[in-house]
């Protein structure tokens, strides 16, 4: 059987993520951060991972954290604070930060060859915010979506920055010497 | 000695809870009104979309195993955008004809997990048929977490060999 192929391809409909518009998305990032509240960006945090939730419920792993989590004291406690402080409805009627999709082209953005000129071409005007596009819209959020996204991104956070330090340094046997090592030798344990 | 708390008219003692719960719920739709409004237009003026990635593949990966057995397959993966992306596959449920719902043992392998511009990995799907599993076609996806669309998947389950 032939091997299916799968290209991942810039969105057609988007704009390309060249180190460019990758700058803008995380100067569009810093510049809203700084006029908005606090609460405005948790808000929007907390709707975007429960966008991811949503998602990740979907697969088989991220359907049984959720089950667990939907039937527990955590997810109906979540649920009631939710409900009764007001956050619930502030969520839901905040635009979802894509945090995954941030962390990826952030993760891009500390690979790109070009950066420098990236940023010369931002501090020239070339490069600004509005050119990343429409925003996301709100929707009703499910408590449990917000644990289950919390859970993949950390997750997949922790797997993300794994891959790129073993890109940078492959694991491979090593014996470093302790011959003139200025690391002390005294102590309980170590004689 | 008892402790008596003095009010009059001009110095109203401290508010009871059911006021005190009422007053919160009247300012809170207020205050989650203005924030949000106030996201609205920040965001609006700044667009906070981020620049995304699509999935160009088939139709359809078509797996046939039998009861009993393991169905596997593997995709090529490439990246043909000019930045990095990272590959995140999971296998979402599956769907019976009849609606039965099926979340099977798997095992998905990424070869290389952080793609530069163009390069390509390869992605193991390990599915376990389990003997009672009805016989069928099976209908999910292999989801990439962070990238728009998805690789729709199709699993025709048969009968094994008895012999």
């Amino acid at each position: 059987m032939t091997e299916p192929v799968v290209d991942l391809v810039d969105d057609p409909a988007g704009v390309p993520r060249r180190t460019a518009t990758l700058l803008g998305a995380l100067l569009s990032r810093g510049a809203a951060v700084s006029v908005i509240s606090g609460a405005q960006t948790l808000a929007s945090m907390v709707a975007g991972l429960a966008a991811l939730g949503r998602q990740v419920g979907g697969t088989v792993e991220g359907a049984r954290v959720r089950r667990a989590l939907a039937d527990s004291r955590p997810g109906h406690n979540l649920e009631v604070l939710f409900s009764e402080l007001g956050f619930g409805d502030l969520v839901a009627a905040s635009p979802p930060t894509p945090v995954l999709e941030d962390f990826h082209n952030d993760l891009a953005l500390l690979l790109a060859p070009d950066l420098r000129d990236a940023i010369a071409a931002a501090e020239e005007g070339a490069v600004n915010g509005s050119a990343v596009g429409p925003m996301p819209q709100a929707e009703p959020v499910d408590p449990v979506d917000f644990l289950v996204g919390f859970w993949a991104f950390s997750r997949e956070m922790a797997a993300s920055i794994d891959a790129l330090v073993d890109w940078l340094a492959p694991a491979s046997p090593t014996l470093v010497s302790g011959v003139g090592s200025d690391e002390p030798t005294q102590g309980r344990l170590l004689r | 000695m008892p402790i008596r708390v003095h009010t009059d008219a001009d110095h109203p003692g401290p508010p009871t809870e059911e006021a005190t719960r009422a007053s919160a719920g009247r300012r809170l739709p207020n205050i989650a009104d203005q924030l949000v409004d106030s996201v609205r237009r920040v965001l609006f003026a700044f667009g906070r979309s981020a620049p995304r990635t699509v999935i160009d593949g088939p139709a359809c990966v078509r797996l046939d195993a039998a009861a009993g057995t393991t169905a596997t397959t593997t995709v090529s993966v490439g990246n043909h955008q000019a930045a990095a992306c990272v590959v995140i596959p999971a296998l979402s449920c599956l769907t019976g004809a009849a609606g039965e719902r099926w979340a099977p043992v798997h095992r998905v392998d990424v070869g290389q997990r952080l793609l530069l511009a163009g390069d390509r990995t390869e992605v193991g799907l390990a599915i376990t048929i389990d003997d009672a599993l009805p016989t069928g076609t099976y209908r999910g996806e292999l989801v990439l977490l962070g990238v728009d669309g998805t690789l729709p998947i199709e699993i025709v389950v048969s009968r094994g060999d008895p012999s």
